[in-house]
């Protein structure tokens, strides 16, 4: 078989095209494209209008170069971090000592304070809320997939029949829930999310002796609870200071656990 | 760490202008972008010991970010919500420069590529990421690369010299 110089050249593919538009073709390989560009014209325009329009593109890129702003500084994004994760600690400490066990058994919440002082103002809903609300990792335990194993799981410990709120009429969907352990006993969380990425939590636990059934509001370092009770449980809303869904929320949570029993 | 947290945060920095243009370009729209930036920022600074080595910063940070903005993009999904096509993506461009290089028109043609195809020819043509890099970061084999540029590529050039009217329309 005769050698033509033709026949040595590894025939060119859309690869090397694409490499020679952005100059990534080493230099003899470059030759190879050139060549075959000469005999293929139709070719060779298309791939000229692409270096064009990647030259234009990257006038028009270097055009979208800003100066950063301060609050994208790495030494303000530090300290915002070290600033938001110091506030979590200081109010979950104050609140609440966590103690995470093995297994099935989930998160244990309990007072630092004196017991008596969360069972009757339901702070632990409020620890709750900061604490799994917006954690990136698993906020949940069960996810709203699983509403029905969730709302009977829930049940059997709180003690009551369980009635998940659909609270998508205002926005608000469900994302699932959690069993947690609070001083006055287990505790139920289901957690919802807006379209603005803002978190509630409807929150339910048992609760002992006679307290109030009238609606309680406590705002404390940009959380609101809305909380109230009945002859056995305590019910709160939880969320973000400032929301008009809160109040919206607690109406509907209040008429659908009014109207079921203990 | 081979570096000292200075050195690595002056590292970080630098390439935060080229991270802003190009969450703008995957988001097209200059807030969500610099949310995005801030979020993939602090990720990438609890994570440091994550960037195993630091001539990979780049696209170690750029990996950061376009897998966070993936995560937002699923959320999204799941609540059906509609984004528009900002403003911002073409008319950064002062005028004067834009008139006789049709840049604005270019980036404005760019916003109009699927995800897929204008997310690898960003990081393949300006970004100046080796091909093996972007597939490596995407977690594509390399063939899936290259034919995204490819087409990217070749959409885009129908747009820009097809002489088709590009039309920026609020979705919602």
């Amino acid at each position: 078989m005769s050698a033509g110089s033709e026949s040595n050249i590894p025939p060119i593919g859309e690869d090397d095209l694409q490499a020679f538009i952005d100059g990534r073709l080493p230099l003899e390989r470059r030759a190879d494209v050139e060549a075959w560009l000469a005999a293929h014209p139709g070719k060779a325009h298309t791939l000229d209008a692409d270096r064009r329009i990647r030259a234009t593109l990257r006038a028009a890129a270097d055009a979208l170069i800003e100066p950063v702003p301060a609050s994208m500084r790495v030494a303000e994004l530090r300290r915002a971090t070290a600033v938001a994760r110091g506030r979590l600690w200081r109010s979950a400490a104050a609140a609440v000592m966590l103690i995470m066990l093995g297994g099935s058994g989930g998160w244990v919440l309990r007072a630092a304070l004196s017991p008596s002082s969360t069972v009757g103002t339901m702070t632990d809903a409020t620890s709750a809320w900061r604490i799994f609300a917006n954690d990136p990792f698993q906020p949940v335990e069960l996810n709203a997939e699983f509403q029905v194993q969730l709302a009977s799981w829930i049940a059997g410990h709180v003690r009551r029949s369980i009635d998940i709120p659909d609270l998508s009429e205002m926005g608000l969907r469900f994302l699932g829930g959690r069993l947690l352990s609070a001083d006055a006993g287990p505790a139920g969380l289901f957690l919802y999310e807006d379209a603005g990425k803002d978190r509630f939590i409807f929150y339910v636990r048992e609760t002992s002796g006679e307290r109030p059934k009238k609606l309680q509001i406590r705002v404390s370092q940009g959380v609101e609870t809305r909380f109230w009770f009945d002859g056995h449980h305590g019910y709160a809303i939880a969320g973000p200071t400032n929301s008009p869904r809160l109040a919206a929320a607690t109406d509907i949570v209040r008429r659908l656990y009014q109207g079921t029993k203990d | 760490m081979l570096w000292s947290k200075r050195e690595h945060d002056a590292a970080i920095e630098a390439h935060i202008p080229a991270m802003r243009r190009f969450a703008l370009t995957l988001t097209r729209d200059r807030h969500r972008a610099d949310d995005l930036v801030q979020d993939a920022l602090v990720a990438s600074l609890s994570n440091w010991a994550g960037l195993r080595n630091p001539d990979s910063i780049k696209s170690w940070l750029f990996a950061i970010l376009y897998r966070r903005f993936l995560s937002d993009v699923r959320r999204e999904q799941g609540r059906g919500e509609h984004y528009s096509i900002d403003e911002a993506m073409g008319l950064a461009i002062p005028p004067e420069q834009d008139e006789k290089l049709g840049q604005s028109e270019a980036l404005r043609a760019v916003a109009l590529l699927p995800e897929d195809q204008r997310t690898v020819l960003w990081l393949v043509a300006i970004e100046d990421l080796a091909y093996a890099d972007v597939a490596k970061m995407l977690g594509l084999p390399l063939g899936t690369v290259m034919s995204r540029l490819a087409r990217g590529r070749e959409r885009l050039r129908a747009i820009l010299e097809g002489g088709a009217v590009i039309a920026i329309r609020k979705t919602k």
